[in-house]
């Protein structure tokens, strides 16, 4: 590089040489190399997987990819061991290809359905709902129906929580330190736990899109995203303790507005696939949840406020940034439930609650405060309890 | 999706419980709101038709040894001399092979056969007669071929030592006895599969004088196919073909006598049965003695096991026939009768 231009041509070929070789071993690879005898041996490897399956009134409409390598003709389709009449916009799916099944059927409130397609080669490829309902189709209705629910369960006991910094102004060094420590406890059981039903929901994710790596994917890039800007914030402007306890503050508005996000598909997607009980439950549940959430946020920022204006503006703002992605959430889970998203979300969500908590202990680093002291381990413990012990309560 | 986790945020701040009530109070509005398609939701049944030119449902159910070729390609594969005790010797040319069956439109299944169709050929005599099979395994695995009814030992097709090697011919010879209604099917190991595969047909042996005179008589081989290898039948028909009657139903005439030749080759079920709508049949199980045991309207058979059966519908009308294991129904094994009127009867409905 600092040889001048003649260097930079030869590099070029340097660079170069490897890449051409390489194409040559493909090419010989695919031309001369045991690919065909390896195939003829096995038979086509056929995979369907069902992307969701709406009910509307005597009619099915089932959404499937072909997320095998080889091409897969839909031949019929059986709907609970019994073969139906039915329309595909497409019956000779190659990878990746997608159909819409239509089959008008009339099913069984409140029953198992199960849904089934035979290839042409006659493997079976079935698609089980647990509790058949009618699905809820985008209507101004229920998108608003929605949009209320998210206000309730995330914006406002955000702000409900939020409330709680005049209190908090009051207290001393250690009591923030117990409560952010609290804050620790809380988020690492709900990053644990929203990691293991990332893990599961991801069971169910089209081979093509790779579940796993969804969930390795979207937990690190958030983690490492989230550090990035704060690093990038950090050197671009001068912190001040006040402006990195603000930072802190819409960190952990981040994360929980992107675990919320995930709340929000649960409770559409409950509402979606007709648990409305539980949706219901869901969203009770939620709802208190968040309050507490409001007062994780509220920790960093308690001793704020020199000027009143623009300390409101940072609450409001920290409070739409917490709570509003339950309205988000509840159109994508109400509206298009998948597996993939889902994966995705609930990794994103586990990521930005170990964030949030790299946050905060590197907060508790920077004040060159000591970490291990017996408030601080008491609140991470009281934290994980708390959750453990509710758990149970409603087990 | 997640009911730990919803278990765990309803448990997250039970403290706070009360102030989230006070939320509560606006109620959620419904989603209930559905879109009917004005959609009719009809019966059960397949999408498309199969290849009829590979194998006719229809035409099965009355050929018997090979009366559907033209008389020089019959020849290739049967043969007939009167023998000078008047029974008569009857040469049937049968081979093994691997073919793709079309169990249901568009429903390819890796089956084996004999001659290229599942049912295998139907085979036809009369009592007395002598069978000679010449039977060629071009599969590529050993096959048989086991004929219920007499026969020696030697011709039984069911010891290792009697399996066919693929390229290999065998040829079975006996008499064909008793009078009844019979199948054949491969004896090799494993013999569930070498069954469910494919590798089975119908033996009809007319007692000496025939049966009753008809022009109604029907070949019916009850079979299934487990597609996807699970342990469990994906397609159950009559002759093969998913819902066959039900596209193209069978048509008879009002009072006219309708022999049935019904047979039971499923694998994996261990029962089987046949109803028909409307009517009720006289059943000779095995079709062995010239007696009926049931007047009924609907028969079980067990693997293997067969009857024939002869009905006079009452009515003109479509009449519906299939197994009252109603998921077999549901899954294939369904068709109709289309009954004509019959002015000759004098039983015009």
């Amino acid at each position: 590089m600092t040889e001048g231009k003649g260097m930079d041509a030869k590099m070029l070929a340097l660079g170069i040489i490897p890449l051409l070789l390489f194409s040559g071993l493909l090419a010989l690879f695919f031309t001369y190399g045991p690919v065909g005898v390896i195939k003829t041996t096995f038979p086509p490897v056929e995979h369907v997987a069902f992307e969701r399956v709406e009910l509307k009134e005597k009619l099915i409409i089932a959404h499937v990819i072909n997320d095998g390598p080889d091409p897969v003709t839909i031949a019929q389709v059986i709907i609970n061991d019994a073969y139906w009449p039915f329309e595909t916009t497409k019956s000779e799916l190659g990878p990746r290809d997608q159909a819409t099944v239509t089959i008008p059927y009339d099913w069984t409130d409140a029953e198992p359905l199960n849904v089934a397609l035979l290839t042409a080669s006659g493997i079976r490829f079935e698609h089980e709902i647990a509790v058949a309902t009618t699905s809820p189709q985008p209507s101004t209705d229920l998108f608003t129906a929605f949009a209320i629910i998210g206000i309730y369960v995330g914006v406002m006991p955000v702000f409900l929580g939020l409330l709680w910094i005049p209190f908090l102004r009051r207290l001393g060094k250690n009591a923030l330190h117990f409560l952010l420590s609290l804050t620790i406890g809380l988020l690492l059981f709900l990053g644990v736990d929203a990691l293991s039903e990332a893990m599961e929901t991801s069971a169910r994710v089209p081979q093509i899109y790779q579940g796993p790596a969804i969930v390795l994917i979207g937990f690190t890039s958030i983690i490492l995203i989230l550090l990035a800007i704060q690093h990038h914030s950090r050197r671009k402007h001068k912190t001040t303790e006040e402006s990195r306890l603000l930072g802190l503050a819409y960190l952990v508005a981040i994360g929980i507005g992107l675990h919320n996000f995930g709340e929000g598909l649960a409770i559409g997607s409950a509402y979606a696939i007709g648990e409305i009980s539980l949706g219901t439950a869901l969203v009770l549940g939620f709802m208190i949840h968040n309050i507490t959430e409001g007062i994780a946020i509220a920790a960093p920022i308690s001793k704020e406020a020199h000027n009143i204006p623009r300390f409101v503006r940072h609450v409001v703002q920290l409070g739409l940034i917490a709570g509003a992605p339950v309205i988000a959430g509840t159109w994508v889970g109400g509206f298009s439930y998948s597996a993939t998203l889902s994966t995705l979300f609930l990794a994103v969500g586990a990521g930005a609650a170990f964030q949030v908590v790299i946050s905060i202990v590197d907060h508790f680093l920077y004040q060159k405060q000591e970490l291990f002291t017996p408030t601080n381990v008491a609140g991470v413990l009281v934290g994980m309890g708390i959750m453990f012990a509710t758990g149970m309560l409603v087990a | 999706m997640t009911m730990k986790i919803e278990r765990l945020h309803l448990s997250a701040g039970l403290a706070l419980a009360v102030l989230a009530f006070a939320f509560m109070s606006a109620p959620v509005q419904s989603q209930g709101e559905t879109r009917a398609m004005g959609e009719m939701t009809g019966h059960s049944g397949t999408v498309g038709t199969t290849n009829l030119s590979q194998f006719d449902p229809s035409e099965y159910l009355t050929t018997w040894n090979f009366n559907n070729l033209p008389p020089n390609q019959r020849a290739n594969y049967y043969q007939e001399k009167a023998l000078a005790d008047g029974t008569m010797l009857r040469q049937y040319w049968i081979y093994a092979s691997d073919d793709a069956v079309e169990v249901a439109p568009g429903v390819f299944y890796a089956g084996w056969a004999y001659n290229g169709q599942v049912p295998g050929p139907t085979i036809r005599a009369t009592e007395g007669d002598t069978i000679r099979i010449h039977f060629f395994n071009g599969g590529t695995r050993a096959h048989t071929a086991h004929f219920h009814g007499f026969h020696p030992a030697s011709m039984d097709g069911a010891e290792p030592t009697q399996f066919v090697q693929p390229g290999q011919t065998f040829t079975y010879e006996f008499k064909a006895e008793p009078a009844g209604t019979h199948v054949y099917h491969c004896h090799s190991t494993p013999l569930k599969k070498h069954i469910e595969k494919g590798l089975y047909g119908m033996f009809i042996i007319d007692p000496v004088g025939g049966l009753s005179p008809t022009e109604n008589e029907f070949v019916m081989l009850m079979n299934a196919f487990d597609t996807d290898f699970d342990g469990e039948n994906d397609v159950y028909a009559v002759n093969t073909v998913a819902f066959a009657y039900a596209q193209n139903p069978i048509k008879v005439k009002v009072g006219e006598k309708v022999r049935l030749f019904l047979g039971n080759m499923v694998e994996n079920d261990p029962i089987n049965s046949m109803h028909i709508h409307g009517n009720f049949f006289q059943v000779y199980p095995t079709g062995t003695l010239n007696a009926s045991t049931h007047y009924t309207d609907i028969v079980e058979l067990a693997q293997a096991e067969r009857a024939r059966i002869e009905v006079q519908f009452k009515f003109p009308g479509r009449y519906m026939f299939h197994a009252h294991q109603t998921e077999f129904s549901e899954l294939g094994w369904m068709g109709f009768f289309e009954v004509e009127s019959n002015e000759s009867s004098g039983e015009v409905a």
